[in-house]
């Protein structure tokens, strides 16, 4: 997920990653990839069957403390920011081709008006 | 009139015997489509292939096209019918289980250089992506390991997981309660003679509609089976010990085939349709002035993301 101001600039980035995760079992407390290698699973964060993952993002949005009239005022660099996130997935593990590497399974984007 | 009398009867009597013996002769060979189990020579009744043309013969499904065409066009299309290639990285996986596992990680595997993989070095990979592998020698080993070496997809293509693995050989799990599947039967979902010159009858199988039959191979967890273990799928094992306890109850076809209306194609991740109903998103963004100390006020969107997983089996496996 990002935000960024209304000019486009990024000021929050976070990513998740929900994947089981294997060892080879073999005494080792090391990830691998590859069939021939994973041997049972050590740490499963995937999204579990008719289960809710609920995560939760705090971002703060770029300000700066001016002086006006003799007092300090924190004002809001963009009062516009756009927030936007996506699931992928990756089937492989690493992004590339859309459509082949990486595939979208959902989307969301919305503006934030500070008043 | 006794003269005519003669005609009738034998005018009447020919055609009496005619049929009679035809009766007779029908009792005694029965037609291929009375019994033509017995009577047709299967193209799965053959010794093991010794190349992976023979292989790809013995396991031809050229000729289901003709009747199921709209099956044999999703099946087409489908992952299964590119079982050894995928999309590029089954084949380049089984390439490392070979060139980093056989050759170099399992020093115990036999296997130095590529002229000494043998069938028990590929199923277990093969067990799922090319069950038929059973059915032939070490030499049709030994040529799909060459090809996936030299990324020959051509050649490769050749075999896959197609109507015969799933309708024949795979269609058996009880096989103490139904027996081996029979080499000129078609399994399916009822009985009956099936017009095919190899397969002449179908037969409905006890699994064909369970999600057990995909479970065989969208898997458990690690192959114990298998020489050295090896772990691809986990699906079934996530549908049974975390799908089922939540309260679900849909099978793998009711989904992959009927729901998604995506029938032999089997549409899973790579579907847009399938991807977004997969996983529920819901987003809740509220903002405000977040005071973490007197006099600092922060200005905050506190994002709530809810991802909830509708699909039968955790996300991702495969």
């Amino acid at each position: 997920m990002t935000a960024r101001t209304k000019d486009g600039k990024e000021f929050f980035r976070a990513s998740k990653i929900y994947m089981p995760q294997s060892t080879e079992s073999r005494g080792e407390a090391k990830m691998v990839y590859a069939p021939f290698r994973k041997v049972g699973i050590f740490r499963d964060t995937s999204l579990q069957p008719n289960q809710t993952k609920i995560e939760t993002f705090e971002i703060f949005h770029p300000f700066a403390d001016v002086q006006n009239g003799g007092k300090k005022v924190r004002e809001l660099l963009s009062k516009e920011s756009t927030i936007e996130i996506e699931l992928w997935y990756l089937p492989g593990g690493v992004k590339g081709q859309v459509g082949k590497d990486q595939f979208l399974f959902n989307r969301f984007v919305q503006t934030i008006n500070f008043k | 009139m006794r003269f005519r009398l003669l005609i009738i009867m034998i005018i009447l009597a020919v055609p009496i015997a005619l049929f009679a013996a035809q009766k007779e002769a029908v009792k005694k060979a029965p037609s291929k489509s009375a019994n033509p189990a017995v009577e047709q020579k299967s193209q799965l009744d053959s010794p093991k292939a010794k190349t992976l043309d023979e292989l790809a013969a013995k396991y031809d499904v050229s000729k289901c096209k003709e009747c199921h065409v709209k099956e044999f066009e999703e099946w087409s299309k489908s992952l299964h019918s590119r079982s050894l290639i995928g999309t590029g990285r089954t084949m380049a996986t089984i390439r490392t289980a070979i060139t980093d596992g056989l050759m170099k990680e399992q020093p115990y595997s036999g296997v130095k250089k590529i002229e000494d993989v043998k069938k028990v070095h590929l199923m277990q990979c093969f067990k799922c992506h090319l069950p038929q592998l059973e059915d032939a020698t070490d030499n049709v080993a030994l040529e799909i390991a060459q090809a996936v070496m030299d990324g020959d997809q051509d050649k490769l293509k050749k075999v896959s997981i197609n109507c015969l693995v799933c309708h024949n050989k795979k269609a058996i799990i009880h096989k103490w309660h139904d027996g081996e599947p029979q080499v000129n039967i078609v399994y399916g979902t009822k009985d009956g003679p099936h017009p095919h010159p190899s397969f002449t009858s179908h037969k409905r199988s006890a699994i064909m509609q369970e999600a057990v039959m995909c479970g065989q191979c969208h898997g458990l967890g690690p192959n114990f089976d298998q020489p050295n273990p090896s772990q691809c799928a986990t699906l079934y094992g996530s549908y049974l010990h975390s799908y089922i306890p939540s309260g679900g109850t849909k099978t793998c076809q009711q989904c992959h085939m009927h729901e998604f209306n995506k029938g032999h194609h089997m549409s899973s991740y790579r579907d847009p349709e399938v991807g977004k109903r997969a996983v529920e998103m819901v987003v809740e963004a509220p903002s405000y002035q977040f005071l973490p100390r007197a006099g600092d006020p922060n200005p905050m969107t506190v994002l709530t993301v809810k991802l909830t997983n509708r699909a039968g089996h955790r996300i991702p496996d495969g």
